[in-house]
């Protein structure tokens, strides 16, 4: 019974911290707005997710590859993620990577719109600047 | 009782300070009501080393079911997300522990009106367009509500109650909350049904014909047709639903003994908002979680959790105990796992932390008799 109360102590307050954390790191990120509003943990998909926008809004292409390549390593149907890693291949001209990363979004979501507008400006088809997903408010 | 007190009141917590981009109405109250639980467990330690082991009932199904989550790891995306889930639903049974262990059988009914006090403060907030406890309908479909009015209606004069069960009823269905308003009824059922008091549930059938019949003529077709038959996609949550769900009831055939892992879903819920036509849902982070518990436990944590978690409901709520007070627990209880069918009360700390101390409160009340 002893261990028992003691498991359940130490359960609590692991996710204290965890809570804690979590908060901290919402207010942290909370300065590029519209993103903080979702959870985010150092060890969770978001935490990439977000630190690969920062690495995409500053131009840091190539960082935002690594991140978003092990986001998806993760978490295998994170659309959002596929489009930007897109989108980051297409800003360091590498078209043939941009272009199945589009590709392979949309295959498993033929009708989302992002990498579907993103895969017609690579190709030609559309005019304009490509999409960058953010996390929603 | 006033770590009883002070566990409610911090979820409350509501943080003007904040960045408004930040999750006012979850995150702050998570971490003060984890903070709560800690104290909570480490209070029940301490009582343990000085004046031996409490009353810790249900203890044999909590270990089964936290174990059960915790081999879930086993298809995990996120061993984080897992160990997080376990731990926070490790927290709604320290506070139903505590609660049991430091709430008297005499002190029973001075918690309640507090607790009611807190409810209706809250509730009169929440129509001043002031809501401070959490966005999902206010107190409405919360346990203590249902208890505040039950208690007060059962018993008086068949007019005085049916007057008030009516005005609950519409009070919920025009303010969307619809689960609450569902579950209440069922509950209010059940009691009567137990009790023999047929009378008054003719009268919350008659309620219940009202307000549905309003519900389809001209009052409440807007309202429908918002909610319940639109297209998939186009923002009809209702629809949305038995989508997510039946694709959710799918894939858990996948992963057939382990499930996906707790509270990993929120990783996968990109497939089920995205696949099926999904992709123009204009609400798609809206179903990170799958609005329905249940079956969210399924798919999580697999059929044999789900099976231990309403075993665990089931020793809990049944039988009902006589009396005003224990009906009226019962029926805030049966609402609130009722609402666990198509919302996520299981997952939101402040739900959670009033659901559990509601259910130690009765349970206090049911082994008192």
């Amino acid at each position: 019974m002893n261990t028992f109360l003691i498991l359940l102590l130490l359960s609590q307050l692991t996710l204290a911290v965890m809570n804690g954390l979590h908060l901290w790191a919402e207010i942290h990120y909370a300065q590029v707005r519209p993103m903080a509003a979702d959870a985010i943990y150092p060890w969770e998909d978001k935490y990439l997710f977000v630190q690969s926008v920062f690495d995409l809004r500053a131009g840091q292409w190539a960082w935002a590859v690594k991140d978003l390549k092990r986001l998806i390593e993760a978490s295998p149907y994170h659309l959002d993620a596929m489009n930007n890693l897109g989108v980051a291949y297409w800003m360091l001209h590498d078209r043939k990577e941009a272009e199945k990363w589009f590709r392979k979004a949309l295959r498993l979501a033929p009708e989302y719109r992002w990498a579907k507008e993103n895969l017609e400006i690579l190709l030609g088809a559309r005019q304009g600047e490509m999409n960058i997903m953010l996390l929603a408010k | 009782m006033m770590l009883i007190i002070l566990t409610l009141l911090s979820a409350f917590i509501y943080s003007p300070f904040l960045p408004e981009w930040v999750e006012i109405f979850t995150t702050p109250k998570d971490f003060a009501l984890s903070i709560m639980s800690t104290v909570c467990a480490l209070t029940l330690y301490s009582k343990s080393q000085k004046e031996g082991y409490g009353t810790f009932p249900l203890l044999l199904p909590v270990c089964i079911y936290a174990g059960l989550c915790l081999l879930s790891v086993k298809n995990a995306v996120s061993s984080g997300l897992v160990l997080r889930q376990v731990g926070f639903d490790l927290m709604g049974f320290v506070f139903f522990w505590t609660t049991i262990n430091f709430i008297k059988p005499h002190r029973m009914e001075s918690v309640v009106r507090v607790v009611v006090l807190i409810a209706v403060v809250s509730a009169a907030l929440a129509l001043a367009g002031k809501n401070i406890s959490q966005p999902y309908g206010g107190l409405f479909g919360n346990p203590e509500y249902a208890a505040g009015i039950t208690t007060l209606a059962v018993g008086a004069s068949v007019w005085m109650w049916s007057f008030l069960t009516f005005t609950l009823l519409a009070h919920l269905f025009f303010a969307q909350a619809r689960s609450a308003m569902i579950g209440l009824v069922v509950g209010l059922m059940v009691v009567l049904w137990a009790r023999g008091l047929i009378k008054h549930l003719v009268v919350v059938v008659g309620a219940v014909a009202t307000v549905g019949i309003l519900a389809v003529s001209g009052v409440g077709s807007d309202y429908l047709q918002r909610h319940h038959l639109g297209q998939w996609g186009t923002g009809s949550i209702s629809t949305d639903r038995r989508h997510i769900y039946s694709m959710a009831g799918a894939y858990a055939l996948k992963y057939p003994v382990f499930g996906i892992g707790r509270g990993n879903f929120q990783l996968h819920s990109y497939q089920f908002v995205y696949t099926g036509g999904g992709a123009v849902l204009p609400q798609k982070n809206y179903f990170t979680r799958l609005h329905n518990d249940y079956l969210q436990l399924w798919l999580e944590a697999g059929p044999v959790a789900l099976g231990v978690f309403l075993f665990i409901l089931w020793r809990l709520l049944w039988p009902i105990p006589a009396g005003l007070l224990g009906s009226g627990l019962f029926i805030g209880l049966l609402a609130e796992a009722f609402r666990g069918l198509f919302l996520f009360p299981f997952q939101l700390g402040p739900d959670v932390a009033y659901f559990w101390i509601m259910a130690g409160l009765y349970w206090v009340v049911k082994k008192g008799q």
